[in-house]
């Protein structure tokens, strides 16, 4: 079993508590990613994983054995670092190889390893070049070879794409995906990039301030977000939150209402209570004709290529509906894909779909 | 503009030349005989061209002696001070301890400390070792240098923190790392460090005068002053050739050296 558990997680530097309480469990070859906002602690968490920072309390198993005080050495987990690390007083070849030849693998099997991770990566050319006159593509490919030969049931990744230029970074996650489907490791995957993490991610754990918000799949993530902080980090344009009131099966906002009696979170129970009505930018259409939810007035729109969005003001606030083509009207009605509507408790900030459960 | 980088370059060349002139002037004088010394002094070609100072100098004190244990003292002292520094430093930048910080700056502050508050204790204690006359007496209370601690905790500390771990990661004992990763990178900055320790210790006169008596036992500053002083003072081309060999061998040295210095400022792939 190649499965991670946290048990209970907590991680303090002084007074500062940076992780608090943290429950997880890695199910066995998963790709997981830890999706969150500078700060929020997803470099602590997989350095905790890897035993490079001890934890304040609670428990760490890598399968069946439990690690939490192990030196980092006796884990057996492979990590790549941002800043990749490479030692930069050995060619590309000792770089891979070394700590195989340390750890007493024969040398055999250490060509065996290598030819092969080389092959795959793409750096034949390069094994007896140094890091410094490699690019920064290349050195990227060199750490994921490096940490790809330990073999390693464990493979920690903290932003290893990050230094990449965005054309690099799609070969890269392909690459990624390649290894992956190659050698089936437990993938421990952190980044502060959305679409990353959707390309590449069997489950997203979004964090805020060393709290995990939401753990599910990509499509969960974005279709079903369980609070507003995951509502609005995931998505770009991210989601467009309302603040109001349900009467009557309506939603009351600033002078207008939209009926909500169909959308799928909404009961009874929540007339007369004030909530936060969510949606999506693309589930938005707008109206031409007099078939609309909501009014509001066109301050500006940016083409994105495949589609315009447009800033509109409502009641005081700014909201964006992507749209195909540029409308070109001051006042305009607005349609919501009902479907795609999210009600969120105002004090807790949940959606009332997780609320129920 | 070209006009200004004549001038300039001439400006550099008269320094240089300034810089220079007394090594020319030793160099050129050893090679006179006394007497053409006198007469043609500031000629910096000798003729007739002579190696007799140089043989004469071997009868006049015990030359091979003498920089053999220039040599043996300036070498050990190096070697020690490079070793506690290395070692020293690896453990204030990778080890975890109480009172770790106050004993760097303990430490570090050993240097502001004047050679003349260490010297006298110093004396007291190598004579009572009974090494008074012996290099060992020279080189027992230079073994380990602040300076050398300074600098090599300088070049660790600039070594990203993620490479250890990556090793650390990987499972490579803390010795390993030291000899297979810490080593190689700070290897420059250990090079110019021993260069400056083995110039210090090569050219170190009070300390060896207070030390050393006998002639066998002298290093090459101290025979140098025998023929500043009263015997063979007036023999001023011997103490020219004398002065060639003190500055030839760091020289050559130095030139064997070359190419680990130079890549004390052209290593910086590290990244
Ligand atoms: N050695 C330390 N001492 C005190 N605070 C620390 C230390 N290391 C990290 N922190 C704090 O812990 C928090 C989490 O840091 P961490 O590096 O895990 O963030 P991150 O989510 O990886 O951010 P980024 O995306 O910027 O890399 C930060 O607020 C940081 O200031
Ligand atoms: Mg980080």
């Amino acid at each position: 079993m190649k499965n991670i558990t946290l048990k209970n997680i907590e991680k303090s530097y002084g007074d500062a508590t940076v992780i608090k309480d943290l429950n997880l469990e890695i199910k066995d070859g998963e790709r997981i990613i830890f999706l969150g906002p500078s700060g929020c602690g997803k470099s602590t968490i997989l350095r905790m994983i890897a035993g490079l920072e001890p934890v304040t309390s609670g428990e760490i198993h890598l399968g069946k054995r439990e690690v939490t005080h192990l030196p980092s050495g006796d884990r057996d987990v492979a990590m790549v670092f941002q800043n990749y690390a490479l030692y930069p007083h050995m060619t590309v070849e000792n770089n891979i190889t070394y700590a195989l030849k340390r750890n007493g693998i024969n040398k055999t099997d250490r060509q065996d390893r290598l030819n092969k991770v080389l092959g795959m990566l793409e750096l034949d050319h390069y094994r007896k070049r140094m890091p410094k006159d490699l690019s920064g593509g290349q050195r990227q490919r060199v750490a994921l070879a490096r940490a790809t030969v330990k073999k390693s049931d464990y493979f920690l990744l903290d932003e290893p794409l990050s230094n990449l230029d965005a054309k690099l970074r799609v070969t890269a996650r392909r690459e990624l995906l390649k290894l992956h489907k190659e050698f089936k490791q437990t993938f421990v995957y952190v980044t502060h990039d959305q679409v990353e993490a959707m390309a590449l991610g069997d489950r997203i754990v979004v964090l805020n301030k060393g709290a995990i918000q939401m753990v599910d799949t990509p499509e969960n993530v974005y279709h079903h977000p369980r609070n507003i902080f995951v509502a609005k980090f995931i998505g770009s344009p991210p989601m467009n939150i309302l603040s109001g009131v349900i009467k009557d099966y309506k939603f009351h906002y600033g002078d207008q209402n939209i009926d909500i009696s169909n959308v799928s979170t909404f009961s009874d129970g929540l007339n007369g209570t004030e909530v936060y009505l969510g949606i999506r930018p693309e589930n938005m259409e707008l109206a031409t004709a007099d078939d609309y939810d909501i009014k509001g007035k066109v301050i500006f729109t940016e083409n994105f290529g495949a589609e315009v969005a447009h800033t509109i003001k409502i009641a005081g606030e700014e909201i964006v509906v992507m749209s195909p083509e540029v409308i070109d009207r001051k006042e305009i009605g607005i349609k919501f894909d009902k479907k795609h509507v999210h009600i969120f408790n105002k004090k807790t900030g949940l959606n009332y779909k997780y609320m129920e459960q | 503009m070209k006009i200004n980088k004549y001038i300039f370059h001439l400006i550099i060349i008269v320094f240089i030349l300034l810089a220079l002139y007394p090594i020319l002037f030793a160099v050129s004088n050893s090679f006179k005989h006394l007497a053409d010394a006198y007469s043609s002094t500031i000629n910096l070609i000798p003729n007739p061209f002579t190696l007799e100072n140089y043989v004469d100098l071997q009868d006049t004190i015990p030359l091979f002696r003498i920089t053999l244990n220039t040599f043996i003292i300036a070498s050990v002292i190096t070697a020690f001070k490079i070793v506690t520094s290395f070692l020293a430093a690896f453990a204030l930048t990778y080890f975890h301890f109480k009172f770790k910080r106050a004993t760097y700056f303990l430490l570090i502050s050993t240097i502001f400390i004047p050679f003349t508050v260490t010297m006298i204790p110093n004396y007291l204690i190598i004579s009572e070792f009974d090494l008074i006359d012996s290099v060992w007496g020279v080189i027992l209370p230079q073994l380990a240098d602040a300076i050398g601690i300074f600098m090599l905790t300088q070049a660790m500390r600039n070594i990203p923190k993620p490479l250890i771990e990556a090793a650390q990661i990987d499972g490579i004992s803390t010795f390993n790392i030291m000899k297979d990763h810490v080593l190689p990178i700070v290897r420059p900055a250990i090079t110019s460090t021993a260069i400056w320790f083995f110039i210090l210790a090569w050219n170190d006169y009070v300390w060896p005068l207070l030390m050393l008596r006998s002639r066998e036992s002298y290093t090459l500053p101290l025979a140098l002053q025998l023929f500043v002083s009263s015997e063979g003072g007036t023999n001023f081309t011997i103490a020219m050739a004398l002065s060639v060999i003190t500055m030839a061998i760091p020289l050559i040295l130095y030139l064997v050296f070359q190419r680990y210095i130079i890549n004390t400022f052209s290593s910086s792939g590290i990244k």
